[in-house]
């Protein structure tokens, strides 16, 4: 239940993080969710659960762009982490992300490591959760 | 005088001269071309990508950074490809992301050149929104026929049509860039086709730009260029700075292999590279001391186009 005085986010999974025939559709909608979510208040929040490489994480860099670009006062970014290369650690310090949630049954070392240079990269914003896999 | 030479030889020896002329060392290159990736979705007839040896990759962003960083610090107004060879759209937002840095560090002249095959609606807009300066498309060819026998791989409808796209949608939102360019490299198989190539798109408001084949250091056939023609000092190797995806620093644009490496950016400075290893390239060619120079510069034709193409601007709505 949505605590009273808070809105209900607005959510929306990412299927494809590389150039396909839907990509271009999802982009679309992830288009019209910021907007509708910047219009009323609400929140937003990308869900991508998968793998990643030199390429892909990108996209999800621009979708989180676009949305605060688009006036959406709080944009989340929910994962599994398998995004997060190296390379990841400076557009999620630069894309102004207001929330990583990550849901992992443990933090690898690598994973530590990153968590630990965003934070010494950006402090506090954005903020970042870890919390076990939902069931 | 045209530099799509059509005279006799005497005249374009005149206009070789008038060329190099102008060519002098620059402490900083004018333009850098720093190859992101190495990949490359099509087979053209006049390209020797599918027999390139070296490994196919990715540029690391902590070293696109790094480049991008000495480039504003040094000299942002410089002309800056971030392609070499291979299809930089291959990318996808990872080439939107480098667009972006390099236009929020100061880069005031960033240009790409695609075979326009991966832009689609959703590509048009984040170029568009990415502050690129000019986008280029090798297209060479108008007919469906001429150009799928050139552009091997790509379907000249969709490529047309993803075009007019951007066109239409830059115009759609008022906005005054990319500069949206057209090439034709001329060749045997083309040439009867670019009266029709340069008016159809002028006509969509797209600038066109005509140029000579290139034999990519003499890799594949390149019958316009003359062995015989008195040689100047290459326009490339006095003004282009070539990097390959994993830093390397060579001769120049069409050093595709890497045949000449004069350092690496990164654990070296462009600078440092370019007036320092490379300049004994540089001066070689402007003392023409052509018998020592190394391969690939040694018995290139290339420097025989390296200096110019025919421009035709647009005045058509779109740009």
């Amino acid at each position: 239940m949505t605590p009273p005085g808070h809105a209900e986010a607005i959510v929306m999974t990412a299927h494809s993080l590389a150039p396909n025939p839907t990509s271009e559709a999802e982009m679309l909608e992830w288009k019209r969710l910021a907007a509708q979510a910047a219009a009323a208040g609400r929140p937003l929040q990308l869900r991508y659960f998968g793998s990643a490489n030199q390429i892909a994480g990108y996209r999800l860099h621009y979708m989180l762009q676009y949305a605060k670009q688009a006036g959406v006062e709080k944009v989340a970014l929910y994962s599994d982490g398998q995004f997060w290369i190296d390379e990841a650690t400076d557009w999620l310090a630069e894309c102004g992300v207001d929330e990583v949630v990550l849901e992992v049954a443990a933090v690898p070392a690598p994973l530590q490591e990153r968590l630990a240079n965003l934070a010494a990269r950006s402090g506090p914003h954005p903020a970042v959760t870890v919390r076990p896999t939902p069931d | 005088m045209s530099p799509i030479y059509k005279g006799d030889s005497s005249d374009k020896r005149a206009f070789l001269l008038t060329l190099e002329a102008r060519q002098h060392l620059h402490e900083f290159p004018p333009q850098v071309i720093i190859e992101t990736t190495a990949a490359c979705n099509l087979t053209c007839a006049h390209c020797s990508h599918d027999a390139m040896t070296r490994p196919v990759g990715h540029m690391p962003m902590a070293l696109y950074r790094k480049i991008v960083d000495e480039i504003a610090e040094c000299a942002p107004h410089t002309e800056v490809w971030p392609t070499f060879y291979g299809e930089a759209f291959l990318l996808d937002y990872r080439l939107f992301y480098m667009l972006q840095y390099a236009k929020q560090r100061g880069l005031t002249n960033l240009v790409l050149n695609t075979n326009g095959t991966r832009f689609n609606g959703e590509v048009a807009e984040w170029v568009i929104e990415s502050g690129l300066d000019l986008v280029m498309f090798s297209l060479d060819g108008f007919s469906p026929a001429v150009f799928e026998s050139v552009r091997v791989g790509a379907h000249r409808d969709e490529v047309f049509a993803n075009v007019e796209r951007l066109l239409a949608i830059k115009a759609h939102r008022g906005a005054t860039t990319p500069r949206v360019e057209v090439q034709f490299s001329m060749m045997d198989a083309n040439e009867h086709e670019v009266g029709q190539f340069r008016e159809y798109w002028l006509a969509r408001g797209a600038d066109v730009k005509i140029r000579e084949k290139l034999s990519w250091g003499g890799t594949v056939g390149a019958g316009n260029l003359d062995p015989q023609m008195h040689r100047i000092a290459c326009p490339w190797a006095l003004r282009t700075c070539a990097i390959h995806w994993n830093g390397d620093v060579v001769a120049c644009a069409v050093d595709y292999e890497g045949k000449f490496v004069a350092g690496n950016v990164s654990t070296q400075s462009i600078r440092d590279i370019w007036t320092g290893p490379h300049r004994v390239l540089q001066r070689q060619h402007l003392a023409h001391e052509f018998a020592v120079l190394p391969s690939p510069c040694h018995d290139c034709l290339d420097w025989q186009v390296a200096g110019g193409a025919e421009h035709y601007q647009s005045q058509a709505r779109g740009q």
